[in-house]
């Protein structure tokens, strides 16, 4: 059973409707109460979780901020399930929330800005070499340099592989916006990382 | 999204980036390719990108292998339960639906910190096995002329062969019901000593993959997916075996066939 459960994902219950939910006899176009849509969110949060902590431990550099985040992220989730519509996306809809959060988070800290500090970057997994050791640090420093908003579209992308649409619905903003800020990470990155190579300008390039 | 642009339009920036992030279709990826031969600064841009995705992955995916903090999964127990008692369905069923699936949050995010409990350094199988399977995806996925060592005309060979080496019986699953075609299998290096692998293709040409690798401490674990860069995975651990089915097909279509899989390979 647990296995049957952690197999619904969101997008799967959306376009198949393969889940054990079907031995209930409830279809999915239809309205469902708001108990049913809280023990589906609830059913499927945990499988999201250790993507949502990867993305925040990116994403603020501090291993305690990134896991309130996602508590709180978690919380408000369970609270407000009867808000995700089915068909739907989870786990853009989880980005979204965890983005909301954040942004207002950073509002009230606006008053006492403080650097985030990218220290509690995990072990690799295996033993890196001197090389891929210097290369891990050179791209977690230019990381910390990149403004938020380009460090949100790149780690949605490059990290996260989130659609480009799918990214343009958690930021709340148009997919050429979305398309123009990751184009500027990559090349600040870039910069940022070698030092050395100017970043081109974005162009068309025919 | 398959392409940003008209199909036939000129190679633009969204299109590089698409092709760094594999999300353009074969043809237009093949415009692409063209193009990129011809442009070296724009091939260089391109690896540049790649790399960059790779060294993020490198950085921050040992996250997702952690275990989960206590005070998360306790805030996930909690905020389910809140609700719960409000249920207005009280009848047994309902309640024991609701126990049963705190308890499962409860399992799902317990079961990595059980295996760190023990003290034990390397990462667990259920972590490196989806990776290695997406390698392994990757490498063979646009290999042709050479993607299998034995081909499925000499099924049994296959299945002795790989057998003998994984010393467990190793078959690979007829999965033509759903429209996908045995290419052959081949024996791959692995953490856990072989691995094997089975292709299969579909008429579009698509492939899937079923990686196979011996699983010393018999635990099992429930499916779990993970996905990097479009790459996807459906992995399990069961018996001698932990599993992994890997395409590059949406999630809702691969699902389907990882249960396939796990149904006709249980021992």
């Amino acid at each position: 059973m647990a296995a049957r459960l952690a197999f619904c994902s969101g997008e799967g219950i959306a376009q198949n409707g393969g889940c054990s939910w079907e031995a209930t006899g409830r279809g999915f176009n239809r309205p469902r109460p708001v108990e049913w849509a809280l023990s589906e969110v609830a059913d499927l949060l945990p499988q999201h979780v250790p993507a949502l902590r990867r993305y925040a431990r990116a994403l603020t550099g501090d291993a305690a901020s990134a896991d309130d985040l996602v508590q709180d992220c978690v919380e408000r989730a369970l609270t407000r399930a009867h808000l995700w519509r089915q068909p739907g996306n989870l786990r853009a809809w989880l980005f979204t929330i965890m983005h909301n959060l954040n942004a207002n988070e950073k509002r009230r800290a606006a008053s006492r800005p403080r650097l985030a500090a990218i220290e509690d970057v995990p072990e690799p997994a295996r033993p890196a070499s001197q090389v891929e050791k210097l290369m891990a640090s050179e791209t977690l420093a230019a990381l910390k340099l990149l403004s938020v908003e380009h460090r949100q579209v790149l780690l949605l992308v490059a990290l996260e592989g989130l659609q480009y649409s799918e990214v343009a619905e958690v930021l709340g903003v148009p997919v050429g916006t979305v398309m123009s800020r990751l184009s500027r990470a990559r090349d600040r990155l870039m910069q940022l990382s070698s030092g050395e190579r100017a970043a081109p300008q974005p162009r068309s390039v025919t | 999204m398959s392409t940003l642009g008209a199909d036939n339009g000129p190679v633009r920036d969204e299109d590089l980036h698409a092709y760094v992030d594999g999300y353009l279709d074969s043809e237009r990826r093949r415009v692409v390719e063209a193009y990129l031969r011809s442009d070296r600064e724009a091939a260089a841009r391109v690896a540049d990108w790649a790399e960059q995705n790779r060294r993020l992955s490198a950085l921050f995916d040992p996250v997702l292998d952690e275990p989960i903090p206590p005070q998360l999964t306790a805030a996930i127990a909690r905020a389910s339960k809140r609700v719960t008692p409000a249920w207005p369905s009280s009848g047994w069923a309902m309640r024991a639906a609701a126990s049963f699936a705190i308890l499962a949050i409860g399992a799902v995010l317990g079961f990595g910190a059980a295996r760190y409990a023990g003290g034990d350094t390397q990462p667990p199988l259920q972590a490196t096995l989806p990776t290695e399977a997406q390698q392994a995806f990757k490498v063979y996925v646009s290999e042709k002329r050479h993607a299998v060592e034995v081909a499925a005309a000499e099924v049994d060979h296959l299945t002795q062969w790989l057998s003998n080496k994984m010393k467990t019986k190793v078959r690979p699953p007829d999965l033509a019901p759903l429209g996908w075609t045995l290419i052959g299998g081949r024996l791959l290096p692995s953490r856990e000593g072989p691995a094997c692998l089975f292709i299969y293709d579909d008429k579009a040409g698509r492939r899937v993959m079923v990686y196979l690798v011996s699983n010393a401490d018999n635990e099992g674990t429930t499916i779990q997916f993970r996905e990097h860069n479009g790459v996807r995975s459906f992995y399990w651990l069961e018996g001698p075996l932990g599993y992994a089915l890997t395409g590059n097909l949406e999630r809702a279509e691969l699902m389907p066939i990882a249960s396939v899989v796990k149904e006709k390979m249980t021992f």
